[in-house]
């Protein structure tokens, strides 16, 4: 019989038309690939909020002068922190920090306005609960700020009221205009949202193609199949499609969840954005594709799915912690993540509205990922059962 | 002319052996009968023959190609059953057979008129929206036969067709065998039924790995002096065990 290029496709079209039918028959997994992400979404995005307002602080302050109360007020004035109590014994600070009642405490030592106005070095003492790092560290980085501006505005009045306005001069800070770019109220949700889309899709892809080719296996039908004349590239071409077209339509549901639940803003190109969303995808099914050569069973898929992707992408991708933070070793291997580059196309379309021109090597990161895990994957495919 | 020619043909997985340097030749439109206990190597063998397994030694002739490099070319001329005969749980009887028609690009045609002939042969018309799970042991397994010969292969694999199928079923099994093989399809099949085994123009006995011996029943039975394939098989093994 000849075969020529059109009933090549034909058995293409076979194995297609049977993952379809197949997806249709088990409305779960259907439903898991397009809901999944928007539930996730919304719970992830209403729960994680890395915005720190309000920390519980408890003050002791012995010095009980208009300028220890002035230091205070103001401390609490913008909302970061949330003034619980006023103790009169310092022991008392840290019994409120083992207790929990208090994140943050801080301790004024009689002396404080005395010190201040006779231009001696004094100390405050400010504790913190260090057991939530990530708490911890803003809430010194706001106390720091807040004690260095306010003994700036000190000196410079009492070198101005002194007449000595000209010493100033040195000491006087610059005015920094603060301008917050692309997220001016450094919303949460405008940052985690692009980070959620992609560590979701790397999830679940990634274990949707795996479940889908080991399942033949399980059932037994993988045998039939190999003992088919049909190729591996069309057995591979036939399994990718119908699962890139699925969660693509996932995609295409997650994005207006997004923007209309959280009003992310989608600043850049939609056009550009499903562009890197394909090649992504096709990353995404080629590590499914991978697992489904080395596991056995669905189960195995499954926690190497989980493994492999939801951990990295969660952790390494640039999703929680800046890369920019990590040791050097790790910064090195988050570049094995794709998550990571297309983390960075998706914040940059949605909030900078940039393109191409910007993300061009995040397109070809990505490129390159879809292409060496395909060919690995197929390689590593095969039509036996040795 | 020769369906199966298969010279010393060994697989090993580990240091277990399978199957021991095992020899045979299948006519082209005969029933050959592999048989031996669960665990013999029926199924490794099988499995080595349909170009699913690498065999570790040996060479293996399948419909005139060689299996050692030209295995692809192999599946296109054999049609295989395997032993937990696997359909798609989930797509009906219809979408089965379509779904096999499609990877062995059997043309629209050709297609119609192999599926009126496997209808007349097994019935299967009356369930084509039924999904494998709602069908009758016995008709799962016509089912299975169905796909296997949707593309019309010459030769033809059916590893132990008939286990855990009722006896009315296995009979009407073997008829449509026999029909098929009166057509000239070559037939391929092991089982551990002895009784099935008299269905056979030829019979290879395997054990432990090692084929005992290779004759048809009648040619067997008088080797042996047995009344039974059976006792012949007994006789065969326990002859080699000396």
């Amino acid at each position: 019989m000849p075969r020529g290029g059109v009933i090549k496709l034909r058995e293409l079209w076979a194995i297609i038309r049977k993952e379809f039918l197949q997806i249709r028959r088990d409305p779960r997994t259907l439903g898991i690939i397009l809901f999944a992400p928007v539930i996730m979404l919304v719970l992830y995005g209403y729960a994680v909020d890395f915005e720190i307002k309000n920390i519980a602080i408890v003050v002791c302050d012995q010095d009980q002068t208009r300028m220890s109360r002035e230091f205070i007020n103001g401390l609490t004035a913008n909302n970061y922190f949330e003034l619980k109590e006023n103790v009169t014994d310092p022991e008392q600070l840290l019994e409120r920090l083992d207790a929990g009642t208090a994140k943050a405490v801080l301790w004024l030592p009689s002396g404080f306005e005395a010190k201040l106005l006779a231009a001696q070095e004094g100390q405050i003492f400010l504790g913190i609960d260090g057991s939530d790092a990530n708490t911890a560290t803003i809430s010194m980085g706001y106390l720091s700020g807040y004690t260095r501006i306010y003994s700036n505005k000190l000196s410079l009045q009492n070198l101005q009221r002194t007449g000595m306005a000209e010493l100033a001069r040195g000491l006087i800070p610059y005015q920094v205009e603060q301008r917050i770019w692309y997220n001016p109220e450094m919303k949460s949700a405008h940052f985690i949202i692009p980070g959620l889309i992609s560590t979701l899709l790397m999830m679940l892809v990634s274990l949707l193609t795996a479940m889908a080719i080991t399942g033949e296996k399980e059932r037994n039908t993988f045998e039939q199949l190999a003992a088919s004349p049909i190729k591996a590239w069309q057995l591979i071409l036939g399994k990718l499609i119908p699962y890139a077209l699925v969660s693509f339509g996932g995609v295409l549901l997650i994005i207006p969840a997004g923007i209309l639940l959280f009003q992310v803003p989608l600043r850049g190109n939609l056009l550009i954005l499903f562009f890197f969303t394909m090649i992504f995808l096709i990353a995404t099914l080629g590590i499914g594709l991978l697992i489904s050569t080395i596991a056995k069973s669905q189960q195995q898929a499954m926690l190497m799915a989980a493994s492999l992707t939801a951990m990295p992408a969660v952790l390494l991708s640039g999703f929680v912690f800046p890369i920019e933070s990590m040791p050097k070793f790790l910064q090195l291997i988050t570049n094995l993540i794709p998550a990571k580059f297309f983390l960075v196309a998706l914040r940059g379309i949605f909030l900078k509205g940039i393109g191409l021109d910007l993300l061009y090597q995040q397109a070809i990161a990505l490129m390159i990922f879809a292409l060496v895990l395909l060919i690995v994957a197929s390689l590593r495919f095969k039509k036996r059962l040795d | 002319m020769l369906a199966v020619e298969a010279t010393k043909l060994t697989r090993r997985f580990g240091k277990f052996v399978a199957v021991n340097q095992i020899s045979f030749t299948v006519t082209a439109g005969t029933i050959f009968g592999f048989l031996g206990p669960n665990g013999a190597g029926k199924s490794t063998t099988i499995r080595m023959l349909c170009g699913l397994l690498t065999p570790s030694e040996g060479q293996a002739y399948v419909a005139g190609f060689d299996l050692a490099t030209q295995a692809e070319l192999v599946k296109e001329k054999i049609g295989y059953m395997s032993q937990k005969f696997s359909l798609y749980p989930d797509l009906t009887v219809a979408e089965n057979l379509d779904f096999y028609a499609g990877i062995y690009e059997v043309p629209k045609q050709e297609y119609e008129k192999t599926k009126a002939e496997i209808f007349a042969l097994t019935g299967l018309q009356e369930q084509l929206r039924q999904l494998p799970s709602e069908l009758p042991g016995g008709w799962r397994q016509r089912l299975a036969l169905a796909c296997a010969i949707i593309h019309r292969p010459p030769i033809l694999f059916l590893d132990e067709p008939t286990s855990g199928v009722d006896p009315v079923s296995r009979r009407q099994f073997w008829e449509l065998i026999g029909l098929l093989a009166e057509r000239g399809t070559t037939v391929f099949v092991t089982t551990h039924f002895m009784d099935e085994a008299e269905h056979c123009q030829q019979i290879a006995f395997i054990n432990g790995g090692n084929l005992v011996s290779l004759g048809t029943p009648t040619e067997l039975k008088q080797e042996s002096g047995c009344e039974s394939l059976e006792e012949a098989f007994v006789y065969f093994a326990k002859r080699r065990g000396d």
